[in-house]
């Protein structure tokens, strides 16, 4: 891969997420305008020249090594597994989602005993939930799924 | 000095004693988990305030305050996670020494700034309170703008590897600090919709997110390495001549958080931020911060414990709360029936000079406390990463679920965390985005406000010398480094010169 193309990607989305923040200013009042529009203004030129620093130097950049490809391997399924925690956060509940991912966490990483694995996701779970619920007054999702099964 | 005597009898009771050690224990605890904080310590333990007595409570007080803010700084260590905004810097510096096998040294490094701060910070509002309550008073909203920029010009220090990607990266956060409702007419701006954006982003989610999934990410890069190079904690013992040496840099970072923290609406997460930056302008060796450098860790958390003790001047003399957890102190006194303001040294001697003088001791005291929390946290370096990368991301999910019993806020912390760990695939610092966030909205506050009082004439403003003074302060904090890196840019380009001119 070439050193200058992570830029120019970020410096496209950058001006896309920059241009979606602009077309918002018409509908904000004046008074409240004038701060972000000169922010976004300056944040706006910086990654045009970032992007066209990049693309000049794109030619004469050298190709490097990495192993990129390999660690995302390891890291996109590994945050696809957070996101399907977090989506089920609400249908599960806090407990049994937990545990869940705890257990998915642990194969995924290839934690080698398995009663190690079990007694983590319980223990930690249920610790967490204890100290947050009854010490600290945090009310954790109890989860939809689990309502209806009671019910 | 009677005062003090009275105060200091009251305190060496062993009830509050007791009620000053569990304070500590209690606070430390919520400093270090992610999300929780100190304000939200004494926020929680105001209510058990009731029965006791007002001397008592506010010791408890006291006690979650100054643990709460130095809590923070274990995780920050151990596993590169701020416990709370203030560690941010302590992170950089801490985490770095873990990976070189001195986890021992960082966390003795640690507690013995925070004490050292925290102390000091006490020995300032019992001495300088008069005196430090006339330069509260001075501070309006043009001298808040210019602490704020003043503030800003640490993102210089924090990037000077890659300056104009550091700078690009603030801006970038100053705009994400205008999500939400604008400070002056309350207008939800750029909340594409989501009812949750109102409010703004969450700026301890981002911050979770920020400095927790980027630190598992990297774990998972090599699943079945160790967290430390050795795998050891190392020794805490610490050398005479390497306190000495950090000796000076302790003082002036308390001082600057000190002053930070009678600023009202600054707290000792922008004086921790201002403390490191001054450090590494002082430093001989500023080509060490960022890799482990003690100076660091000193200048960070002395300077953030400098605020605690800071921050209560204004309540103190003047009853005016300056930080959200000086507003939960003044509830708390009044719930007491103790009012805050000139008469308070007066009319309630004892229960503000058990207060001040408690203050000092829960000091002292935290560097026992703190060292069984370091000796019992150090075993986290010990855990396997598939189990530390989990729990962390556990941790992360829950710690920001509490702050405001919502999901969007997870989402929040998750989209920050893959945006932080791209960031620093690519060599974009992360750290100028706490700063921003933190100062973002005073910054604009402050603008704001200056700009409608004198409107027209803004110039006018150089006409209270306070506001001429930081003025002047912002101006070299932003020229210095940058002269500095000029310096070292010519020089290296001199040596190439010369070592191009030897070679022909």
């Amino acid at each position: 891969m070439k050193k200058s193309l992570p830029d120019i990607i970020i410096s496209i989305v950058l001006l896309g997420f920059l241009a979606s923040l602009a077309v918002q200013l018409p509908d904000i009042p004046d008074i409240s305008r004038t701060y972000p529009t000169v922010l976004i203004a300056v944040a706006a030129l910086m990654s045009v020249i970032l992007l066209v620093k990049s693309v000049l130097r794109y030619k004469t950049d050298e190709t490097v090594e990495t192993n990129v490809i390999g660690q995302m391997k390891i890291i996109v399924p590994f945050c696809l597994m957070i996101v399907a925690y977090l989506l089920l956060m609400n249908w599960l509940g806090y407990i049994v989602d937990t545990v869940l991912f705890i257990l998915a966490s642990l194969i995924y990483l290839r934690l080698k005993s398995k009663v190690a694995m079990v007694a983590i996701a319980v223990i930690m779970t249920v610790v967490i939930y204890l100290v947050f619920t009854q010490y600290l007054i945090v009310v954790m999702p109890f989860g939809r799924l689990i309502n209806v099964a009671i019910l | 000095m009677n005062e003090i005597l009275m105060g200091l009898t009251a305190v060496m009771t062993p009830y509050n004693l007791f009620i000053c050690v569990a304070g500590l224990f209690i606070g430390v605890l919520f400093g270090a988990l992610p999300g929780f904080s100190a304000t939200m310590a004494v926020a929680i333990f105001v209510p058990f305030t009731y029965s006791m007595e007002p001397g008592s409570a506010l010791l408890l007080l006291s006690g979650l305050y100054c643990g709460g803010v130095y809590g923070g700084s274990i995780p920050a260590v151990l596993l590169g996670i701020p416990g709370t905004p203030a560690s941010a810097p302590t992170a950089l510096e801490g985490n770095a020494l873990v990976r070189k096998g001195q986890a021992g040294k960082a966390l003795h490094l640690v507690t013995l700034a925070s004490v050292f701060g925290g102390f000091v910070s006490a020995l300032c509002l019992l001495v300088g309170s008069g005196l430090l309550a006339q330069v509260a008073m001075m501070v309006g909203q043009p001298e808040q703008m210019f602490i704020t920029i003043f503030g800003l010009s640490v993102v210089i220090m924090l990037s000077e590897d890659n300056l104009y990607k550091g700078v690009m990266v603030a801006i970038v956060s100053l705009i994400l600090a205008c999500f939400g409702q604008d400070p002056i007419e309350g207008f939800p701006r750029f909340t594409y919709g989501f009812s949750a954006l109102i409010s703004g982003l969450n700026v301890t989610s981002v911050l979770i997110g920020l400095f927790s999934l980027p630190e598992v990410f990297k774990m998972l890069e090599d699943p079945f390495g160790k967290i430390a190079e050795s795998g050891k904690v190392g020794s805490m013992k610490m050398k005479l001549s390497e306190l000495k040496a950090s000796l000076y840099n302790a003082i002036r970072s308390t001082l600057i958080g000190v002053g930070v923290g009678i600023v009202p609406a600054a707290g000792p997460d922008i004086a921790a931020f201002m403390a490191y930056n001054q450090a590494k302008k002082a430093s001989k060796h500023p080509e060490q911060f960022g890799q482990g450098a003690d100076e660091g860790i000193v200048a960070a958390e002395s300077g953030n414990n400098g605020a605690t003790g800071g921050s209560l001047i204004p309540l103190l003399t003047l009853g005016i709360p300056g930080s959200a957890p000086a507003a939960l102190f003044l509830s708390a006194m009044i719930l007491h029936g103790v009012r805050p303001g000139p008469t308070l040294f007066t009319e309630h001697a004892e229960t503000v000079y058990t207060m001040i003088i408690g203050f000092a001791v829960i000091n002292l005291l935290m560097y026992f406390v703190g060292m069984i929390y370091c000796k019992a946290g150090s075993m986290i370096l010990k855990i396997p990463k598939a189990i530390l990368a989990t729990s962390i991301v556990v941790l992360a999910v829950v710690g920001t679920y509490s702050t405001n019993r919502n999901m969007f806020d997870v989402w929040v912390m998750f989209g920050a965390g893959v945006i932080g760990y791209i960031m620093i695939r690519n060599d974009f610092p992360i750290a100028p985005i706490a700063l921003a966030l933190l100062l973002g909205s005073n910054m604009e506050k402050a603008w704001s406000v200056t700009k409608t009082l004198y409107e027209g004439e803004l110039y006018m403003i150089f006409t209270r010398p306070l506001t001429v003074a930081l003025a002047l302060f912002t101006v070299v904090s932003f020229a210095f480094p940058l002269y500095k890196m000029y310096r070292k840019h010519k020089n290296k380009t001199k040596a190439a010169k010369a070592a191009d001119t030897e070679v022909k």
